[in-house]
């Protein structure tokens, strides 16, 4: 039997993904990240580019991340609450907050026990071993937590963001010789791929037609 | 009867009417909405909405706030601290009384 208030759960939930908005700023984020990854392998140390072009990555990186909740609710101002209405959603509560802390930290043990587990057994361990097996773990941790939430919410494109996200990141952890160009060039292709289900979406949700002012 | 089932018996009546429940239920899990969302949340027409949010509203449950944004009015509304334990108390005794 279907419990309508977890429908109406998931509706809402829904809503907050309707117009993209959210997976375009998630994309710009990666790609600016990516951005910073790349300068530092592609730049040898000594250039005089490296300093002034990480500087404006890390600065724009920064801006964004603080400053992405307030440019995508001022957009959402003018594209979205006259065609799906406005809606403030309510922030994590502790318990939430503490849930996400207690898996964070149990991620971060599990890759440090495997670390050392690795280490022990292979003579040859170096940083870059890790460094190779990122773009797998981060494509399959993301997909596993885009999946659920793909199925709470109902949000199919979600699935096959998972799917390439996984599948690029074991490939690119496989194939890539250089393993720092190759996290650079996975997290490049992760904010495409958001860039682009987020733009399809807002695409989409543009042509919803506007309610008339005197109506809202 | 089982004593559970009589329970059913105390629900609360004004949360209890499916309009009503279907508005509690969604202004339960945002911080407030606008009377469009609403509107498209609930399918809803727009008299039987307004009706509904002045019974939540005269109940105590439901906090109305006409606003603007820019030139354009903005009718806010967001469950009160009343409503919010009203609803956690109707759908927990629902589930009590049905599963």
């Amino acid at each position: 039997m279907s419990n309508p208030i977890l429908e109406a759960r998931a509706h809402v939930q829904r809503d907050r993904y309707v117009d993209g908005l959210t997976e375009i700023a998630a994309g710009i984020l990666q790609l600016l990240l990516a951005g910073q990854i790349f300068l530092t392998t592609a730049l040898h140390g000594s250039s005089t580019w490296l300093l002034p072009l990480l500087s404006l990555f890390l600065l724009a990186f920064g801006a964004f991340a603080l400053f992405q909740q307030r440019v995508v609710r001022a957009i959402r101002v003018r594209i979205a609450y006259s065609r799906t209405g406005y809606v403030s959603y309510r922030e994590p509560g502790k318990r939430r907050r503490l849930v996400l802390v207690a898996l964070t930290a149990l991620l971060a043990i599990v890759v440090g026990v495997l670390g050392f587990w690795f280490r022990g057994r292979s003579t040859a361990w170096s940083p870059d071993h890790w460094l190779r097996a990122l773009p797998a773990l981060v494509g399959i941790v993301s997909s596993a937590a885009m999946i659920t939430f793909a199925i709470r919410t109902g949000l199919t494109r979600f699935l096959l963001v998972a799917a390439l996200s996984s599948t690029l990141g074991l490939a690119i952890s496989y194939a890539w010789p250089d393993p720092k160009l190759g996290l650079s060039v996975f997290l490049a292709c992760l904010g495409c791929i958001l860039l682009i289900s987020g733009g399809i979406t807002l695409w989409r949700y543009r042509r919803l037609p506007r309610v008339p002012s005197e109506e809202v | 009867m089982s004593s559970r089932l009589l329970e059913l018996a105390d629900l609360d009546r004004v949360i209890h009417e499916p309009a009503r429940l279907m508005i509690a239920a969604t202004l339960y899990l945002v911080k407030e909405a606008d009377f469009l969302y609403l509107q498209r949340q609930t399918k809803l027409t727009k008299g039987n909405l307004s009706s509904h949010l002045a019974k939540l509203e005269e109940a105590g449950y439901l906090e109305i706030e006409k606003t603007y944004r820019g030139k354009i009015p903005l009718t806010l509304c967001s469950l009160t601290r009343k409503g919010r334990s009203s609803f956690q108390a109707y759908e927990a005794a629902l589930k009590r009384a049905l599963f």
